[in-house]
């Protein structure tokens, strides 16, 4: 049985973009790409499976548990990290706290514990920060760790959010186009780090990302949607000459003559 | 002193910089395993726990009280003072409510007056600090009587 599994999702709502009978699995070390046009829903895909919206039908199974339903923390909680396509950092907080925060679902000292300052507070303090610490080395964000988040370049707020994402211990990570905005350099560097990431931690990754170049690098399977459906699915090399991938980016293809 | 003591232990924590991050983006807060209900009603409680501690204190010191002495004058005092002390900030607290008591009291001679030049002071303040003097921990004295000060 796979890490994730999403079984016959969809979900109507407003004038949003519906999704329609979606279904996804995801193992251990495997890293999926979820490719589309503007608008077809892919981010609606990460909302609805991290809990933000509640599908209308449907079942997700993270590590052969249900999720659907449970508030969006206890299902961050119970191993799905995730980043967000226009990065919701916290302004006002360094890029430590923002690891440490991320660990909020692993405090054991309670409301009392935080008031009294007592030794279990510090010593799970301390305890948060080597790992948060350890994890930004692995970033190569670490020698910013006490500055606000507002003052480190536009590529390294890619990679806190991404660190933070991993503070929750995720067995399945979803990065909302972490590419977007970045230049070549910076693209690079976050296909590496990326990359080092699924070999060192071994997580599932499921990649939104308009960036062709970071797909083909890094995705072993790629799902292409169009208005909320999957219209192709296979390697990366497969749905690049796909016809009904090419019409849905480039419109239909005209006739050779 | 104790207060701030268990103010300052709580705020320093993770459990209570949760207020801050629920404060700045609640759906990232959320995605990152922080239980945003739970956040609201602590500080919902904290703040309604330390305006009793307060009360209680004040009505020792007084040995009365009466409603009419929480009107709209007493909000809008309090408010100053935290806002000229600094925003998201416990030592901002204490020098704004200090610095306003102490100004009120030093302002005494001028009467009327006094409600003109405090209003004022406030208004500079918001203008070049519009955070307060000591907000986000940022304090540094260059900035408030720089080029750019009053």
């Amino acid at each position: 049985m796979a890490l994730l599994e999403v079984k016959r999702m969809s979900h109507h709502f407003g004038g949003l973009q519906p999704v329609l009978d979606y279904n996804l699995s995801i193992d251990r070390g495997q890293i999926l790409g979820l490719i589309g046009p503007n608008g077809a829903g892919k981010t609606t895909i990460f909302n609805l499976i991290t809990g933000i919206y509640r599908p209308s039908e449907g079942d997700v199974v993270l590590d052969g548990r249900s999720i659907v339903g449970l508030p969006p923390h206890r299902i961050a909680a119970s191993g799905l990290g995730r980043t967000f396509q226009e990065m919701r950092l916290w302004r006002h907080m360094t890029v430590l706290e923002h690891l440490k925060l991320a660990m909020y679902s692993r405090i054991d000292y309670g409301l009392a514990g935080a008031f009294l300052g007592t030794s279990r507070r510090n010593a799970q303090e301390r305890e948060f920060e080597e790992e948060a610490m350890g994890l930004l080395r692995m970033l190569a964000v670490d020698r910013h760790a006490s500055q606000l988040v507002t003052n480190l370049s536009y590529g390294e707020q890619r990679r806190v959010e991404i660190a933070r994402a991993l503070a929750t211990r995720p067995k399945v990570l979803f990065l909302d186009e972490p590419a977007a905005g970045m230049n070549p350099d910076e693209m690079v560097r976050l296909i590496e780090i990326v990359r080092k990431l699924h070999e060192e931690l071994g997580l599932g990754i499921l990649l939104i990302e308009h960036r062709l170049r970071v797909v083909m690098e890094l995705c072993q399977a790629v799902q292409t949607l169009v208005f909320g459906e999957v219209v192709a699915q296979g390697t990366p090399s497969e749905i690049q000459n796909d016809p009904k991938v090419i019409e849905a980016y480039l419109g239909e293809q005209r006739v050779e003559d | 002193m104790l207060c701030l003591w268990i103010i300052n232990n709580f705020v320093t924590s993770t459990l209570g910089k949760a207020l801050n991050a629920v404060r700045d983006n609640e759906t990232a807060a959320e995605a990152m395993t922080v239980d945003t209900r739970r956040t609201k009603i602590i500080a919902f409680l904290f703040g309604a726990f330390w305006a009793g501690v307060a009360g209680g204190l004040f009505a020792h010191v007084l040995r009365y009280i009466n409603p009419a002495m929480f009107g709209i004058q007493q909000l809008a005092e309090v408010l100053a003072m935290v806002y000229f002390g600094g925003l998201n900030s416990v030592y901002g607290s204490i020098v704004g409510a200090v610095t306003i008591n102490l100004l009120s009291e030093m302002l005494r001679p001028l009467e009327m007056f006094k409600w003109i030049a405090i209003p004022l002071l406030l208004i500079l303040v918001m203008i070049f600090r519009p955070m307060g003097l000591v907000a986000f921990r940022d304090f540094d004295l260059r900035s408030v009587f720089g080029p750019k000060g009053p």
